[in-house]
């Protein structure tokens, strides 16, 4: 008897899946013994509600995830467990493998780290479209003192003035300075740092904020108030990082300030090159602090000048100079700094407008002190990013990537590899029912854990390792470069997304697997044919590009920190002094034979000394402003007659200016040879105008562009000179010199006849004898130079460090893949071998196939070196991106490395024993 | 797993399949022997339901048995209690004499 027909159909609709069978033999068993127990209608009623109950047996979807995350839970763990065991089995590949990953890791975290602080860093000026920088360009701009001016910045005073007369801008105002700072009274040496004094409204008007503590506030412009809030690099860097020291104080030249807040690394203030500084105070407070220092200078100048005046052997001239000097000092200390001033136009308020008001009342000031021309008054963004440090960033931040892509590439070949001999292990499994998925994501949790061992170990050593690099990279002290969460987890993301990304093509590969392989006896039968041989040549060859790119990139630096080392500057910078002096506030016009001439008399006159002169741009100062006339970045120096020779340039062609030519301000100009050949060619630019560098520049925008001083539109060309390197940026660039101007603030250059170093002190006593409120500044250009060679240093041993480390570990995935490779192919090879095959054409054979992908990617590494060269151009000083030495060297090396990665797991292939191994089989 | 709840059916389930006999508890004989006992009638569907739960919870675990002679030759399921599946029971057991007593106490 059967069962029911409509029951069977019934059944039918229900997805039973793998116990179908099962159920309907059940359902069978049931239909028979009821039928004969209770009759057949029964057993068929029974037999129909039966199979509609089973309507109940459709698993429901909870009930299925709910037991697949148990059964997932328990199998991760198990997957994690093996995964283990099984690095354990070959400590030294996998070991490798992470130390590569970690190894890239470190490097990559430290690096981001330290140019995110260094290049992006330090801003956070909330809505800064409405925030400027307020530039005023004065052409004469008598009234700072004790600062040589600086373009854009203003007289304190003109400051306060036009601050008061404006409404639709609220404009705020920083002076910098140095000072001393020291954290104990008992301590005498201090450490020197750059500040900021500020007005009140600073921290406000710009949305800056603090981290700890609070900001600096208006209120805390009251007089003999010393507060002061510490940037968040200066307190971790130089104070510990103690949260303690906050409400505690800290000595600055020896006055005290009370630390009252610490600034948000990344909302410190808009950045300049000049450097981020390490604490902001009041204005009231620097001009309390500053005009105590100074009166308390005068007091001792004035005891200076009554001292010499006793002096029996002074000539009337310098008696009646004395004196002056003197009565001039009894005047009260005029404080009237460069500061830099910034704005916020008010909200509903445009930028127009508050241009047009800013300018009006610099006009009217203007006319109030009776100033000689209207001044220029220029909005700006607020920030002045170094455009050289962006482009160092850049490179950095692409090498890291390169690095790190590099590392998981060799995580994918180690993987491949691995995945290729496992295919037995795999098989197996296969063989038993484990499901394909299940093969997958043991796979994957390998890789997975490779990219999270290499992560952790990584991120723990870049954490020292951030120390180290920004010292290496001359980061300052103010700058906070302790990575944050932020980097970490970036980093940590990227890599593992990274390292599934890397053994996805192992795994895919792997879970294939090979079950007849597994299940017949011996290994010689397996199959011959190599585990994506495509896939693995691709990636050696990737290897290989990315490791030719980064050697490039360091055997260019090298190249370049060797030529800089051994330059030629042009003229004997080791016997040469500069000093800084100022004017002190002494009237200026047609100061050259009142002050100048006889200051450099008195120089002249000490013993050592062969030459003196006088400059605005002196060698390797950091005084250097070039322009870009005609798209030629160009040097401009005003001098007195004697530079020439004081510095030992030799004059090509005509003659330098005369003194005569210097005080009657006369349109004359001596150009370098390289200003000659650049806008002349080969004509002769003796005699010429100038109208030919100049261009055509009209507009007050580019006025102030190519300088605070007018360029003399009817120059004449009297001299030209042979070329000299004032600086790295600037070798043997083209330079205009011009006579030194009457209000120009010039540096001191002097050649000594010896040792430059200690002719100093000399020089600063006679230099005091002859005006007692100098203060020079003495610095050694030679000092200067080797100071200015430090950054590409580092930038080169860091190149050069990561150039190696790069090529470790394409190194080491090409030596593993290679032997695994070969292995692989022994028995290929001993049937060679049996067929006659030498030991050497083995060999051979073996290169052959290896390096193939290997020079493929070698060259193409190279043509994107050549093509991405140029970026880096600006670090290079000068040396070309395709500097034939450097490429040639990078290419040599890399050649003998990977040879030789190669050559020696393949030298296996041809030792091997065909008889022993056809034994076997 | 341990703490969640069993529900009527489920206890009854695991009652029979420790009632019987370690070879004989299939599907179809526990299906026979709660309808004999309840005296109501037991859809086939609700014991395969209810035994699913019950090895999804980790109660009862179930194994293709040996060939036997009938049905062709074919395999039986046959379902064990687990520990898990004892404990269970006896928790149930526990709470339901302890109430009993008190209704009896007063």
């Amino acid at each position: 008897m059967r069962p029911p027909a409509i029951g069977r159909l019934v059944l039918r609709l229900w997805r039973l899946g793998d116990r179908r069978d099962e159920i309907e033999n059940d359902l069978l068993d049931l239909f028979e013994r009821r039928a004969s127990e209770r009759g057949p209608a029964f057993a068929r009623r029974r037999y129909i509600g039966d199979a509609l109950s089973l309507y109940r047996f459709r698993r429901s979807p909870e009930v299925i995830r709910d037991a697949e995350r148990r059964r997932g839970v328990h199998t991760m763990t198990h997957d994690i467990l093996f995964a283990f065991r099984l690095f354990r089995r070959h400590p030294g590949l996998y070991g490798v493998t992470i130390a590569g990953l970690a190894v890239a890791i470190a490097v990559s975290a430290a690096m981001f780290s330290v140019v995110r602080a260094v290049a992006f860093g330090g801003e956070g000026i909330p809505a800064s479209q409405d925030v400027h920088r307020v530039s005023l360009m004065s052409p004469t701009f008598t009234r700072v003192t004790w600062t040589s001016p600086t373009l854009g910045e203003w007289a304190f005073e003109d400051f306060t003035r036009i601050r008061a007369a404006t409404t639709a801008i609220d404009l705020v105002g920083s002076i910098r300075d140095q000072a001393r700072y020291r954290a104990s009274a008992d301590e005498s040496e201090g450490v020197p740092v750059t500040y900021l004094a500020v007005t009140g409204d600073y921290f406000g008007v710009l949305g800056l904020r603090a981290e700890a503590g609070r900001i600096l506030l208006p209120t805390d412009e009251r007089p003999q108030l010393r507060h002061a809030v510490v940037s968040s690099g200066f307190w971790k860097n130089v104070m510990g990082g103690d949260h303690g020291r906050l409400g505690g104080t800290m000595l600055l030249n020896g006055e005290r300030f009370t630390i009252v807040g610490i600034a948000d690394r990344a909302h410190s203030g808009p950045s300049s090159p000049r450097g981020n500084p390490a604490f902001w105070i009041t204005v009231t407070a620097h001009q309390e602090v500053f005009v105590g220092e100074r009166s308390a200078e005068a007091r001792r100048t004035r005891e200076q000048v009554a001292a010499r005046l006793h002096d029996p052997s002074l000539t009337p001239t310098d008696r009646q100079r004395l004196t002056a000097i003197g009565s001039s000092l009894s005047a009260s200390t005029a404080w009237n700094p460069a500061t830099e001033v910034f704005g916020r136009v008010k909200p509903g308020l445009s930028r127009a407008q508050a241009e047009t008001e800013v300018k009006a009342a610099a006009l009217a000031r203007a006319a109030e002190t009776s100033a000689k021309q209207a001044p220029i008054v220029v909005f700006d963004p607020p920030s002045q990013n170094n455009r050289q440090t962006m482009t160092v960033a850049v490179v950095l931040l692409t090498i890291v990537g390169l690095v790190v892509a590099l590392a998981c590439a060799n995580v994918t070949n180690v993987l491949l590899a691995s995945a290729a001999g496992r295919r037995r292990e795999i098989g197996t499994r296969l063989a038993i029912g484990a499901s394909r998925a299940r093969i997958l994501r043991q796979l994957l949790t390998e890789t997975v854990l490779l990219g999270a061992a290499g992560s952790a170990i990584g991120l723990l050593i870049a954490m020292g390792l951030v120390r180290t690099l920004s010292r290496l990279l001359t980061v300052p002290l103010s700058v906070d470069v302790s990575p944050d969460a932020a980097v970490y987890a970036s980093v940590a993301l990227l890599t593992m997304v990274a390292s599934i990304v890397a053994g996805f093509a192992p795994a895919r590969y792997g879970y294939r697997g090979d079950i007849t392989g597994a299940l017949k006896v011996d290994q010689a039968a397996a199959p011959l044919r190599l585990p994506r041989a495509r896939l693995r040549s691709l990636l050696i060859g990737g290897q290989a590009a990315v490791s030719a790119v980064l050697l490039v990139l360091a055997a260019l630096l090298t190249r370049s920190l060797v030529d800089n080392i051994s330059m030629d500057v042009g003229y004997d910078v080791e016997h040469l002094v500069t000093l800084g002096v100022s004017n002190s506030g002494a009237p200026v016009a047609n100061d050259y034979d009142a002050h100048w001439g006889p200051l450099r008399d008195q120089v002249l006159g000490v013993p050592g000394v062969t030459a003196a002169a006088f400059a605005t741009v002196a060698p390797f100062d950091n005084s250097s402003a070039p322009q870009r006339l005609n798209g030629i970045r160009v040097e401009r120096n005003e001098t007195s007659p004697e530079y020439f020779d004081a510095v030992g340039l030799r004059m090509l062609r005509g003659r330098a200016y005369t003194r005569e030519e210097m005080q009657s301000a006369a349109a004359v100009v001596v150009i370098s040879a390289s200003l000659a050949r650049a806008f002349w060619g080969n004509d002769d630019a003796l005699g010429d105008r100038m109208d030919r560098v100049w261009g055509t520049v009209t507009d007050a925008d580019s006025a102030r562009r190519a300088g605070l001083h007018q360029k003399l539109p009817d120059a004449r060309i009297v001299g030209i000179v042979e070329d000299a390197t004032i600086g790295l940026q600037s070798k043997n660039a083209p330079t205009i010199y011009l006579p030194l101007a009457a209000s120009r603030t010039p540096r001191l250059v002097v050649r000594a006849a010896a040792s430059p170093a200690a002719l100093g002190p000399t020089l600063v006593d006679a230099i005091q004898r002859f005006d007692p409120r100098q203060r020079p500044r003495i610095s050694m250009p030679s000092a200067g130079q080797r100071r200015e060679l430090e950054r590409p240093r580092s930038l080169t041993m860091l190149a050069m460090a990561v150039g190696a480390i790069a090529l470790g570990l394409a190194t080491i995935g090409l030596f593993g893949v290679t032997a695994f490779v070969v292995e692989q192919r022994t028995h290929e090879m001993s049937v060679r071998r049996a067929l006659g095959a030498s030991s050497r054409q083995l060999v051979e054979l073996m290169l052959r196939d290896n390096l193939r992908p290997v020079a493929i990617g070698l060259t193409i590494g190279l043509l994107m070196a050549l093509g991405g060269g140029r970026m880096i151009q600006a670090v290079l000083y000068g040396t070309s991106s395709r500097d034939p030495l450097a490429l040639v060297a990078a290419t040599i090396v890399l050649l003998v490395v990977t040879a030789l990665a190669v050559l020696i797991p393949a030298r296996k292939a041809g030792r091997v024993d065909p008889v022993q191994l056809l034994k076997q089989g | 797993m341990k703490g969640e709840r069993l529900g009527e059916f489920e206890e009854l389930l695991l009652l029979a399949a420790q009632a019987l006999a370690d070879d004989e508890c299939s599907v179809v004989a526990i299906q026979e022997y709660l309808e004999r006992i309840t005296e109501r009638r037991v859809s086939l569907g609700a014991v395969y339901a209810g035994l699913d739960r019950l090895e999804l919870k980790g109660c009862v675990r179930s194994t293709l048995g040996d060939i036997t002679r009938e049905r062709g030759g074919k395999r039986k399921r046959i379902y064990t209690v687990t520990t898990e599946g004892r404990r269970s029971v006896r928790d149930v057991r526990r709470v339901r004499e302890a109430i009993w007593r008190t209704i009896e106490g007063r």
